[in-house]
């Protein structure tokens, strides 16, 4: 049985350095052993950082139906993360919050976009907008995956995300109709969010071995393409053809293999305070 | 049949009627028995075990309904130990809410499913979803989320007043 180690409850002393070099490159990295269990993680992992960077908007958003929509969401993803660590306690033993909170920071795999900060309310919808459009894909194509655990768990929240996306879109294509302030919002977003979107789709070294034992129908890779196609659509619909410009697939990478930006170590301690200064607390 | 077995079935009735009566703390009175989140009870000499579903995967409810659903159980004469599991590989949707839960959830001020409410409509703001105070037609779909991850929130045109709906999934 392969395990994640956890990191000691008690407050560690020196804090790892994070960088921006993708992990590969990195000296004295090795694959995890487990590649399956890297992968549910990566997939517990992304839902969890985009779950609590949604949340930051409970009270601030600029409407009351986007607070209660910010908050929802943020409850959907922290669900559907909980689902996910469920599937990775059958391999690990460990239970779903050791997972969620009680892992050092280089252990974690999600996208580095989704832990970045949650900006502007431009920057949050294109998230938004681009994460869901992938996440929807993600869980399509495992529809087909030959592993039970995964396809046991894929029915609910394939049926939560379909309301994501819609949401998404309606929030943008109001943003971008409205005076030039939004559109102009929406654009400077697009580029930042899509100049990172590289490392959602971040080829892992063991992918190969997860698709030829049939966990994987294809590659995470594969589904550039597609993505890219929905989100054109998306953003055609919208008016506004050339947010797509600022698309660079080679950027954002390094988070699937544990390699994070500066934003994700104040991230982690303030998401794994409470289980570091209080362990197994429950309230 | 022996009198064990029917006592183990009549036990069995009494788990189920139990747990079955739970309310929703988010939605008083209406039952998770109305909601249709049971999935099945069974009962195995002092052990009553209870698999239930939640309406959406990150419901805030779900500890809280787990502990009631347990108490109920285990307050049942002959029941010492009760075993909740929450099944997280099936998808709850509102077509399973009962009659008895719907006429509940309009008396809540709550829109049943069934009464108008589709993902397009409620995203467009467009109306239709009938409002669960004066009956009307005449509405408007506010916000695809509401108070809680499992509603919506809307609003009557004709009696000013804002309300819940099932969300449409």
């Amino acid at each position: 049985m392969s395990t994640v180690t956890p990191v000691d409850p008690a407050p560690r002393e020196a804090a790892p350095r994070l960088t921006n070099v993708p992990a590969a490159t990195r000296p004295g990295w090795t694959p995890p052993d487990d590649p399956r269990l890297a992968f549910v993680l990566s997939m517990a992992d992304d839902e969890l950082m985009i779950g609590h960077r949604h949340a930051h908007w409970t009270g601030v958003a600029p409407t009351l139906e986007a607070d209660l929509a910010f908050s929802s969401l943020a409850q959907d993803e922290i669900g559907h993360a909980a689902i996910w660590y469920g599937v990775a306690e059958e391999l690990t033993g460990q239970d779903e919050d050791t997972l969620a909170f009680g892992r050092a920071p280089a252990a974690y795999r999600h996208a580095t976009l989704l832990e970045a900060e949650p900006g502007d309310w431009a920057f949050t919808l294109v998230r938004q907008h681009a994460y869901d459009l992938f996440d929807h894909l993600r869980l399509d194509a495992l529809t087909d995956s030959e592993d039970a655990s995964i396809v046991g768990v894929l029915g609910p929240i394939l049926r939560e995300e379909r309301l994501h996306r819609a949401h998404a879109r309606a929030w943008l294509s109001r943003a971008v109709e409205g005076s030039a302030v939004g559109r102009d919002r929406v654009l400077a977003a697009a580029d930042q969010v899509l100049g990172q979107a590289g490392g959602l789709f971040e080829t892992l070294p063991w992918e190969e071995e997860l698709v030829k034992d049939g966990t994987l129908p294809l590659m995470m890779g594969d589904l550039r393409e597609p993505w890219i196609a929905a989100l054109r659509e998306d953003y055609d619909s919208f008016g506004i053809p050339e947010a797509v410009d600022g698309l660079d697939l080679a950027g954002g990478l390094g988070g699937r293999q544990g390699t994070h930006t500066s934003v994700f170590l104040p991230l982690w301690q303030e998401m794994t305070a409470l289980f570091r200064d209080h362990p197994g607390a429950t309230w | 049949m022996s009198s064990d077995v029917v006592n183990e079935t009549a036990i069995l009735e009494e788990v189920r009627a139990a747990v079955a009566g739970v309310e929703d703390p988010e939605m008083q009175p209406i039952t998770v028995g109305e909601l249709g989140m049971l999935v099945e009870v069974s009962v195995d000499g002092p052990t009553a075990v209870v698999d239930i579903m939640p309406t959406f995967t990150g419901c805030p409810a779900t500890a809280y309904i787990g502990a009631d659903v347990e108490q109920a159980a285990v307050a049942v004469e002959g029941i010492d130990r009760a075993v909740v599991r929450w099944r997280r590989d099936l998808s709850w949707g509102p077509e399973r809410i009962t009659e008895a839960g719907r006429i509940k959830l309009a008396e809540t001020g709550i829109a049943p499913p069934g009464s108008g409410q589709t993902q397009q409509n409620s995203l467009l703001g467009i109306g239709g979803v009938r409002c669960p105070y004066c009956g009307s037609r005449n509405t408007r779909a506010d916000s695809p989320f509401g108070s809680a991850p499992c509603r919506s929130t809307h609003s009557c045109r004709d009696c000013k007043t804002p309300f819940d709906a099932i969300k449409p999934i």
